[in-house]
């Protein structure tokens, strides 16, 4: 699995031409002016982003005999459209590996699963961060302080509890409890 | 109106890969919607249109003892200036896809416009000796309303299959099977069936075109 970016599609003007000329079907080529039109680019600025793309394969360009003049057409070769897949395949890549913000983002757009993938990463995330001694920042570190001082008062509890209880069957007690058992205190709550 | 960041402040500059998987988004579905000729726009339309033009005809006839199936002037009438409108504007929108597009997929999208266009003017052209001969029900009631759409609705879906257009090979495909089922709504209660079948694959039609154009090709 890689992440690089190809430098080469990854600028936001060839990125536009290759995203639109792959959108056409294999085959289809597509006139400079048409594309200028649409990308709203200045023929100079378009003929050099062109040279560079068809340079390394991506593009081909083509002139054909329009009436008196002549008509460049322009078209994305296999290679470009291989190039393109893989530019999308690794900016998913990097995406999937986005931080908190991103995730709420997503998860405040809506879908269950975005949500559900969330809350699981910020779980682990978590745990992670109170097993390495909450290395997670100011916030991460308090909330871990008073998890681990709750889980330590409750062993303290139940150490006590159990002592209690070995106390009294030494004493001849019954066993019976003579109030109701209090329920252990659960960490985290 | 997309907005598209300006491209000369832009170019040759690095940036983040969330704003590159926008303006890969953004820059995708606007070819998308330009290089198309099947806009969800039009194809709303076209459903508001088969609700209007059949609902017409059935309300034209649907009172008739015995049936002739002589349509009222005013649903003709309206049926003929909202047909004009669809052919205009579907020319228009596919002049407009295939400007400065050439290719073997071009052609093939163009051959199969044409194929479309001979089988709608030979299925209705059709009804025109029917009428004429003065046919009487089951002829007349039948064949207007069913045998037309179900022709066209074949011959596009096979063609639009050997051409490896699946979204419009279901939609022809639909269009048969409403022509098909509104055989069985006799002779009045046919057109509003085929009306109301028809609105629905056309609103299904540009609902399914909407997610298609404008679908993540970074999120799937």
């Amino acid at each position: 699995m890689s992440s690089e970016l190809d430098p080469l599609i990854h600028v936001p003007t060839r990125l536009r031409i290759v995203a639109t000329l792959a959108a056409l079907p294999d085959g289809d080529a597509l006139s400079f002016t048409r594309l200028q039109d649409m990308l709203a680019l200045t023929p100079g600025n378009l003929i050099i982003q062109l040279r560079k793309l068809e340079d390394a394969g991506y593009i081909s360009s083509t002139k054909t005999r329009n009436g008196s003049g002549q008509k460049t057409m322009v078209a994305m070769t296999g290679q470009g459209r291989v190039a393109l897949g893989a530019y999308t395949r690794a900016l998913r890549d990097l995406l999937g590996g986005l931080d908190g913000d991103g995730l709420v983002e997503e998860a405040a757009q809506g879908g269950g699963n975005q949500v559900w993938c969330f809350l699981r990463k910020e779980l682990a995330g978590r745990d992670r961060r109170i097993g390495q001694g909450g290395r997670g920042g100011a916030v991460g570190e308090q909330r871990g302080g008073q998890r681990r001082r709750r889980l330590a008062a409750g062993r303290q509890h139940r150490h006590r509890h159990a002592d209690h209880k070995a106390e009294r069957k030494r004493d001849g007690d019954s066993g019976a409890p003579r109030r109701p058992e209090v329920a252990e205190p659960v960490p985290g709550t | 109106m997309d907005h598209i960041p300006d491209a000369a402040s832009t170019a040759g500059g690095s940036f983040d890969p969330r704003q590159a998987a926008a303006l890969l988004d953004q820059a995708t579905a606007h070819a998308r919607r330009t290089f198309t000729p099947l806009t969800p726009l039009l194809w709303i339309f076209r459903a508001v249109v088969s609700l209007v033009v059949f609902g017409g005809f059935w309300l034209s006839v649907r009172g008739q003892h015995p049936y002739t199936g002589r349509l009222s002037g005013w649903a003709i009438a309206i049926a003929v200036v909202l047909v004009v409108i669809n052919i205009g504007w579907t020319a228009a929108v596919i002049t407009h896809a295939g400007d400065g597009v050439m290719g073997p997929a071009q052609r093939k999208w163009q051959a199969w416009l044409g194929v479309m266009t001979m089988a709608w003017i030979i299925a209705y052209a059709v009804t025109a000796p029917l009428y004429h001969a003065a046919a009487t029900y089951p002829v007349w009631g039948l064949y207007p309303a069913s045998a037309p759409l179900l022709i066209i609705g074949l011959a596009g879906a096979v063609i639009a299959a050997a051409f490896r257009y699946w979204p419009l090979v279901g939609t022809t495909a639909a269009f048969a099977v409403v022509a098909a089922a509104a055989g069985f709504g006799g002779p009045a209660g046919e057109w509003l069936i085929t009306g109301i079948g028809l609105c629905a694959v056309c609103l299904g039609t540009a609902a399914f075109t909407a997610w298609q154009q404008n679908r993540s090709v970074v999120r799937p």
